[in-house]
């Protein structure tokens, strides 16, 4: 039988920026091939505990661990795909150079890209459809396509764990779709965390989920799968947070 | 108009123009693409703060400026690396304070300053031999910076969260660029003058990057455009007696105006 190990492992963990806490005794296992969903309203603390996850905050109180080794060794097994609003569309650079930024360029420099990178970043552009688009500037791309190049960016690392931040915020709903479908494709062989509001897609698609408003309550969906069967794309926020919360599992 | 290049001060002004118009090229890519173009006119500004000391204690004005600014830059690097929201402040202040300091202290300096206004248009036809060696090697160390990180600065001003958990080292990154910004806009000063340095930043760099389809790209045909422009607008000078801050910045609008146009008849035509 295939033994199952824990992604990412959070342990009491407490985080402030000033005075007040905004993420407060926080306990969290993440396990390998686990769709995770980070829910909770704006300010409730997601994007900090995504950053705190992803090294970009140090911790204060408590401990995160990425397979079982301590959070600063093990970052290379992360990746993170940004809100694609958070990118200068305008910027000068190509889709290939996008995906080839995932290598560590502390141990590559200059100008130029090996034959492997280019052969590898293709690879992780075929995964996401878009292998012909290659040569492309990214600001000729619709929002839809910028976003898997960021995806096919992640995979380029060879990461273990992948990190969105609302991958689908202000995408149409097919193109929302055509990500998820993505994700879930890479789900076989990768942890995935995302951050969204899209409720009623991204809970079609998750199996485990977080509602964090500085607390955080944790909820398995598989054990919910007839309460969410019926969704559609109309099921408003209220009415999804309010089925999580009968939820006893 | 050729017998010109017998003059060993158009040799000069034509050698340190297309220096300083390689230096542009590069630096300002970075500026536009980093949305430092407000940040740039703060350190120009302030650079007055320099040209004031220089001129208090007799010292070489593009070295004491050249130091001044890092200075200045420097201290904007360090207030606004975690606070990019309070930039536009910290710009303000340095913006005002440097003019300021600058301006008192060639108050309170005995004796007339012809050459203050070279400083506010430019005086291209005055590079001396040693301004020409300091600004080769400011050209030489922004190269070799550019070859040896030039990945490391793509990733960080295309994405600086990714570039940071890539293991990149963002605020040194953010620190050198400032710094390469700053030094370049007081050496094209020396050219063009306080007032439109930014222009000669800026407007080769638009055109570009209507071309461009990567930084790289966009470093290399705005450097060409710069060299075209200070070129040319240096031989108008010439011939017609003018300015050549001025006229290298009119004939740069004027590619400019002409390309807009072009690009909107090619798309209204063909598109």
């Amino acid at each position: 039988m295939q033994t199952i190990n824990n992604a990412i492992n959070i342990k009491d963990l407490y985080f402030k920026y000033d005075q007040d806490f905004v993420l407060k005794n926080i306990n969290l296992e993440v396990q390998e091939k686990d769709f995770l969903t980070i829910l909770g309203p704006n300010g409730g603390g997601k994007s900090t505990l995504i950053k705190l996850i992803l090294g970009i905050e140090k911790l204060q109180i408590g401990s995160i661990n990425i397979f079982n080794k301590a959070l600063l060794k093990e970052t290379q097994n992360i990746a993170y795909v940004p809100q694609n609003t958070n990118v200068n569309t305008h910027f000068p650079i190509k889709v290939l150079e996008v995906v080839m930024m995932a290598q560590n360029s502390m141990k590559k420099r200059f100008f130029f890209y090996s034959k492997k990178e280019k052969t590898e970043a293709l690879r992780a552009l075929e995964k996401v459809n878009m292998q012909d688009f290659y040569n492309k500037k990214m600001g000729e791309l619709s929002g839809g396509q910028k976003q898997k190049v960021l995806i096919a960016r992640a995979l380029f690392g060879n990461a273990k764990i992948i990190l969105l931040d609302e991958p689908t915020s202000s995408l149409d709903i097919l193109a929302c779709e055509q990500i998820y479908k993505i994700l879930k494709k890479l789900n076989e062989t990768i942890t995935i965390i995302v951050i969204s509001h899209d409720l009623a897609l991204v809970l079609k698609y998750a199996n485990k989920a977080v509602y964090i408003n500085k607390e955080l309550s944790f909820h398995d969906l598989s054990k919910m799968k007839n309460e969410f069967s019926n969704l559609n794309s109309d099921t408003c926020e209220i009415e999804l947070l309010q089925m999580l919360g009968r939820c006893k599992c | 108009m050729l017998e010109a290049l017998n003059y060993t001060f158009i040799q000069n002004a034509l050698i340190s123009g297309i220096i300083i118009s390689i230096i542009s090229g590069i630096i300002g890519s970075l500026i536009v693409v980093n949305r430092m173009v407000f940040l740039s006119g703060g350190i120009a500004h302030s650079a007055y703060g320099g040209i004031g000391l220089s001129i208090y204690f007799s010292l070489p004005m593009l070295l004491t400026t050249s130091l001044f600014s890092v200075v200045i830059t420097l201290f904007i690097a360090i207030l606004t690396y975690k606070n990019r929201e309070k930039l536009d402040s910290i710009i303000g202040l340095t913006w005002a304070l440097g003019m300021s300091f600058g301006i008192l202290l060639v108050d309170i300096t005995p004796g007339y300053h012809a050459d203050l206004i070279s400083y506010l248009f430019g005086s291209i036809l005055a590079v001396s031999l040693d301004d020409i060696i300091f600004m080769s090697s400011i050209l030489f160390v922004i190269l070799f910076i550019l070859i040896c990180f030039y990945r490391d600065i793509l990733a960080v001003s295309y994405d600086t969260t990714y570039a940071k958990l890539r293991g990149i080292r963002t605020r040194v990154f953010y620190t050198i660029i400032l710094l390469m910004a700053s030094i370049s806009i007081v050496i094209a000063i020396k050219i063009v003058g306080l007032i439109l340095v930014i222009a000669l930043l800026s407007i080769p760099t638009y055109i570009a990057s209507r071309f461009a389809n990567s930084l790289l790209e966009m470093m290399i045909y705005s450097a060409s455009f710069s060299t075209i422009f200070t070129v040319s607008g240096l031989f108008v000078s010439y011939m017609y007696d003018l300015s050549s801050g001025p006229s290298i910045i009119l004939i740069s609008s004027l590619c400019m105006f002409l390309q807009i146009i072009i690009e909107k008849i090619y798309i209204k035509t063909f598109k």
